[in-house]
């Protein structure tokens, strides 16, 4: 099929003035749905990132969540003492670490204002080395029994008294920021940590929400978790971290929810601005499609050709739209945060323009331009060959 | 005349109108629907009767408790009328975990509760019968419609942060108020031992020109003890809770900009396309002595009734549709904790928003039409 191609890119050319302002309006809509599916994927990696696939979570039986989970103090040693837990070459002890989780509620930061949910997490030497994305970026570690914190940079950045050498108040008890940290974006990176041993002084709490365990081996897991969850002894759930975090991505729901809806009308949206543009490039150009159609091009090239027109116009929004995304993003690289719902804390993540992303819009814009183009390259196939001709 | 010579126009390039007509109504259907969730949003931190009470939370957070002492301590504070503790269960209905199951569940004091939440509607039988079942549940007719449940039903919730199951029995049904379940502080605290804490305490007050007052002197009661107290409106406190999902407010409002920003632009690109098709027949209305004035005027009038269509057909048709399903069913997005309505409010806003961008759509091409020399408009030809 033989498609007089050059003839349709050049008209796109010679009306400007409307090829522009229908790009222009377009890729805005364009850009739109692109940042909410860069909230969306932001807010999906965090969590991806989150476990690691030899650690197990011990929570308390019906608990969901760390926050809302409980493990007396005297269960944690038969947790911990189980075989099959990996043991620290130098002091021969269970890679394990019972942690305390607390939740303040904090003043945010900037003009935004009110208050949400942060999570404090009390551990020992072990819970840092079970993560090994934990890195300092600003001032130092906490030295224990001195009520310091660090806090994570996305903190730091939202929260009052989060900042490197605030203090953060935990009932009655002042905590230093000594330390800003980061940990390749994960969940971690919405917390502030603390000293077990302070944290419990100052919420008056013994016990711990949850336990980790380094098990590296497959059937260990298995073992592991079997042999907690039926020990009459403990109420306890086992989970492997990651299945823990992936629970959590139902936080993105509302996102996801927010991106589809926003991606479908604007989508209509663009759909007609196309067909706009397009119904007036096949009305001004009457003359022209007859003449082609005389010269022996079939309807079918005709059509194909002003669908094609269509979506060239809509890939331009696309790119266009891409880049207006990737050019907000970057003038507003800090962190943004919502709510997780299974926590009840805040959690901070950044936008992504991921490739995922990409790939959904620019197929999107393709689908666009199709749809708006159908109906004006139908019409213009349809025109009898001397009707156009004479218009 | 003008507007029936507007409409005249509109009617000439038919296709063109529709396209831009429906594109334009699909941006404003979709603004209407973000508008409604921040609206719900605002709905949300406002219920009758709030306006009477404040809610005393720990000052940590409200992961932290209060000792069931204070109750006695607060009833004792001038101007206030009941207090009633309220604590979140945060049970699994059945067991079940998925995100569509979350509704609010309290263990209360009953007679309290029915003294405090002065908005809802209890029938008296039922009320007793609730008050006298240390298992009953008191449960919104909107939530016993969405789960089919009757008076006599048997409903178990599996505690979250509780490790107890909470065997309940559907007592009684209220009408009104929010979507939430209650049952008995009692019944909680046996089971899990006594320990005698309580999550929140909501009280009302004799008149809402003391919350502030009253609101301090709660605070002051125990800002020296273990379990420091912080005091808010119910309004300000369930404001708190919406805060918890980020800066949705921020957001939606800096879509919306740009949406309209995108109507704005398809707009003036319909009328500037108008207009050049219409080159001579407007110089033709210049040369038989309409001033240039009128010319602008025609033009801003059809462009300002083609938004204005749209408008009615973008923002009264999603007035309608969500009228059609909340109105009739009982149908919830999962997360979305209330109907999704537009306030009668912020459609009128909207539609007088649609109605500026025609106004300011119109204008470049209107102006340009109505300064271009008559001769020049004719040769165009």
């Amino acid at each position: 099929m033989a498609l007089p191609l050059k003839v349709n890119l050049r008209g796109l050319l010679r009306r400007r003035t409307a090829t522009l302002l229908t790009v222009a309006g377009m890729s805005l809509m364009v850009m739109i749905f692109a940042i909410a599916w860069s909230l969306d994927a932001g807010l999906r990696s965090v969590f991806a990132i989150g476990g690691s696939p030899d650690i197990l979570i011990v929570l308390r039986d019906g608990a969901s969540a760390e926050t809302t989970s409980f493990v007396p103090r005297d269960d944690e040693p038969i947790i911990t003492s189980q075989p099959g837990i990996a043991l620290d070459p130098a002091s021969g002890e269970p890679i394990a670490s019972a942690e305390a989780v607390t939740i303040i509620n904090q003043a945010r930061r900037g003009g935004a204002g009110g208050t949400a949910n942060v999570i404090v997490r009390g551990l020992g030497p072990q819970g840092f080395s079970l993560r090994p994305q934990f890195r300092i970026v600003e001032g130092r570690e906490i030295h224990p029994g001195l009520n310091e914190v660090v806090a994570a940079r996305a903190m730091a950045q939202r929260f009052q008294g989060c900042g490197l050498g605030e203090t953060l108040r935990v009932r009655k008890t002042d905590f230093t920021v000594v330390g800003l940290f980061e940990a390749e974006g994960s969940p971690y990176e919405s917390e502030v940590w603390a000293d077990k041993t302070d944290l419990a002084a100052a919420t008056g709490r013994d016990g711990s929400s949850i336990v980790l365990l380094r098990v590296p081996e497959e059937i260990d897991r298995a073992r592991v978790k079997a042999a907690i969850e039926g020990d009459a002894r403990l109420s306890c759930d086992v989970k492997p971290q990651q299945e823990y975090f992936a629970k959590q991505t139902e936080s993105a729901m509302p996102l996801a929810m927010l991106g589809g809806m926003l991606t479908f009308f604007l989508s209509v949206g663009a759909c007609f601005a196309a067909a706009n543009t397009m119904h007036a490039a096949v009305l001004a150009r009457a003359k022209e499609i007859g003449t082609l159609r005389a010269l022996g091009f079939s309807r079918l090239s005709v059509m194909a050709c002003y669908v094609l027109e269509s979506v060239v116009l809509s890939l331009g929004a696309g790119v266009v739209g891409l880049l207006l995304a990737a050019l907000v993003l970057a003038l507003r690289p800090g962190y943004t945060g919502t709510s997780n719902w299974t926590t009840f804390s805040e959690v901070a993540f950044r936008l992504r323009l991921t490739a995922d992303v990409v790939l959904t819009v620019m197929v999107t814009s393709v689908i666009i331009g199709v749809l708006g183009g159908l109906f004006p390259a139908w019409r213009a196939a349809r025109k009898p060959i001397v009707e156009a001709l004479r218009a | 005349m003008i507007l029936r010579h507007a409409f005249r126009s509109l009617g000439r390039n038919r296709v063109r109108s529709l396209v831009t007509l429906l594109g334009v109504a699909s941006l404003l259907f979709l603004v209407s629907l973000l508008v409604s969730i921040l609206g719900g949003f605002e709905m949300a931190s406002h219920t009758d009767g709030s306006e009477r009470r404040l809610i005393t939370s720990n000052e940590v957070s409200l992961t932290f408790p209060m000792p069931v002492s204070y109750w006695e301590k607060i009833r004792a504070v001038p101007h206030v009328v009941e207090v009633c503790p309220s604590s979140w269960f945060g049970g699994k209905p059945n067991g079940s975990d998925r995100q569509e199951d979350f509704f609010a569940q309290f263990f209360t004091d009953p007679d309290a509760l029915l003294r405090v939440l002065t908005e809802i509607q209890v029938p008296p039988e039922q009320a007793q019968a609730w008050k006298e079942d240390r298992q009953g549940a008191l449960v919104s007719d909107k939530l016993a419609r969405r789960y089919g449940w009757k008076l006599g039903d048997r409903l178990p919730l599996v505690g979250d942060i509780y490790p107890m199951t909470a065997e309940l029995n559907i007592r009684a049904i209220y009408a009104g108020g929010e979507e939430a379940l209650y049952f008995h502080h009692a019944y909680v605290d046996e089971a899990m031992g006594r320990p005698g804490i309580v999550g929140t305490y909501v009280i009302l007050l004799d008149d809402p020109a003391n919350l502030s007052s009253v609101a301090e002197s709660v605070d002051a009661l125990f800002a020296d003890s273990d379990a420091a107290t912080k005091t808010q409106t119910e309004k300000a406190f369930q404001a708190g809770f919406a805060s918890m999902m980020g800066n949705v407010v921020g957001l939606i409002t800096q879509i919306s900009l740009v949406i309209g920003m995108t109507i704005l632009i398809t707009a003036a690109n319909t009328m500037a396309m108008a207009v050049r098709e219409r080159t001579t027949e407007l110089a033709v209305l210049r040369a038989i002595g309409f001033p240039p004035g009128r010319v602008l005027r025609l033009i801003l009038t059809e462009s300002v009734l083609l938004t204005s269509l749209a408008a009615f057909i973008g923002i009264g048709g999603f007035a309608l549709i969500t009228w059609l399903i909340f109105g009739v069913g009982e149908f919830r997005l999962p997360m979305v904790w209330f109907p999704l309505m537009l306030p009668p409010r912020m459609g009128l806003l909207l539609s007088l928003a649609a109605i500026a961008v025609g106004l300011l759509a119109g204008l470049v091409p209107g102006l340009l039409a109505a300064r271009r020399p008559v001769v020049d408009g004719l040769r165009r030809a």
